[in-house]
């Protein structure tokens, strides 16, 4: 029976959390925007002024930039189900990522400064359009779904 | 000073030329549908790609737009579309009426869910739940139907835990 109830318990006190957070502003807590699922090579997470080396498992935040070496690979599944792949001296910035996982509201504002990508877009922007946004240093993409790559500095 | 300035501003202008940025739509690798994106320069010009492979090649203000053959897509681009993380797999459970007990056929369910979690690098799983009936007790019943104690274990319980709370209404 205990073992029961604990469930429901666990659940009823992370929704009062979300209370109190709606109440004191929702700045209190930092919004996981996705987890790292695959990492190759050297691949590091600038975050504030800490640069950390990229780990399977490790959460991504808005405003965090992931920075592939000559080497490197790395692959993202976002809160809202967007699936992304870093390519091999890349260079990507999360400018903002905002999603509700009841209503499905949402933003996601990317920047590829150089290197390659792939996505898979997910919720927002199937949701929501202009809600998803790619930025490179010459263009500026809406995206409304759902599966691209994109090149940044391409020879050609 | 002025002479200075005029090299600077050659170098940007020349760095500007020599970048282009490329985007190719895909269609969907399951359902096989293609999306919309539309490519706007940040110079001028615009493309919207609506159709599978449509490329988009946007640098030296202007955007223009082609078609890239799978061939080079393979070439240029499969390492990073292999690499793309797993798409999420969703499994519906039902509760006998009444009551916080699986059906038998959800129940046999079980087994392949958790291996399905355990075969995934840093996996994570969330539980929505469906309330048809009662309005007091909202959240339980979104807890109950996946065996959140067994189903939490592992390196992203916070994550759960957080998401298991605010997913009551998913669709």
């Amino acid at each position: 029976m205990n073992q029961r109830t604990r469930p429901r318990y666990r659940v009823f006190k992370w929704l009062l959390l979300g209370v109190a957070f709606a109440a004191f502003g929702a700045a209190a807590d930092p919004e996981v925007a996705g987890i790292i699922k695959s990492v190759e090579g050297s691949v590091t997470i600038t975050r504030a002024d800490a640069s950390l080396p990229a780990q399977v498992g490790m959460p991504v935040y808005q405003a965090d930039r992931v920075i592939t070496g000559a080497d490197g690979s790395a692959g993202i599944t976002f809160e809202d189900n967007s699936l992304l792949s870093l390519g091999p001296s890349t260079n990507l910035n999360i400018d903002r990522f905002a999603f509700d996982t009841t209503t499905y509201d949402g933003a996601f504002e990317i920047t590829l400064g150089k290197g390659k990508l792939a996505v898979i877009s997910g919720k927002i922007a199937k949701h929501q359009q202009d809600a998803m946004k790619v930025r490179t240093p010459a263009s500026i993409l809406g995206v409304r779904g759902t599966e691209f790559v994109v090149e940044v500095g391409g020879a050609k | 000073m002025t002479a200075r300035l005029s090299c600077a501003l050659l170098v940007v202008v020349l760095a500007g030329c020599a970048t282009t940025d490329r985007v190719i739509l895909l269609p969907d690798d399951i359902s096989g549908k293609v999306g919309k994106i539309d490519v706007v320069g940040r110079d001028g010009g615009e493309v919207l790609l609506d159709s599978a492979y449509g490329e988009a090649r946007a640098g030296g203000g202007k955007v223009q737009g082609d078609t890239l053959d799978t061939e080079s897509l393979r070439k240029e681009f499969g390492k990073e579309l292999a690499n793309l993380p797993q798409r999420p797999k969703s499994f519906l459970l039902y509760c006998v009426n009444g009551s916080d007990q699986l059906t038998p056929e959800s129940r046999d369910q079980l087994p392949a869910i958790l291996d399905e979690v355990a075969k995934r690098p840093a996996p994570e799983v969330v539980v929505g739940g469906i309330q048809r009936q009662a309005v007091a007790g909202a959240g339980a019943g979104s807890a109950r139907p996946a065996d959140p104690a067994r189903l939490r274990s592992g390196a992203h319980r916070r994550g759960r835990a957080r998401r298991a709370g605010t997913a009551g209404a998913h669709r």
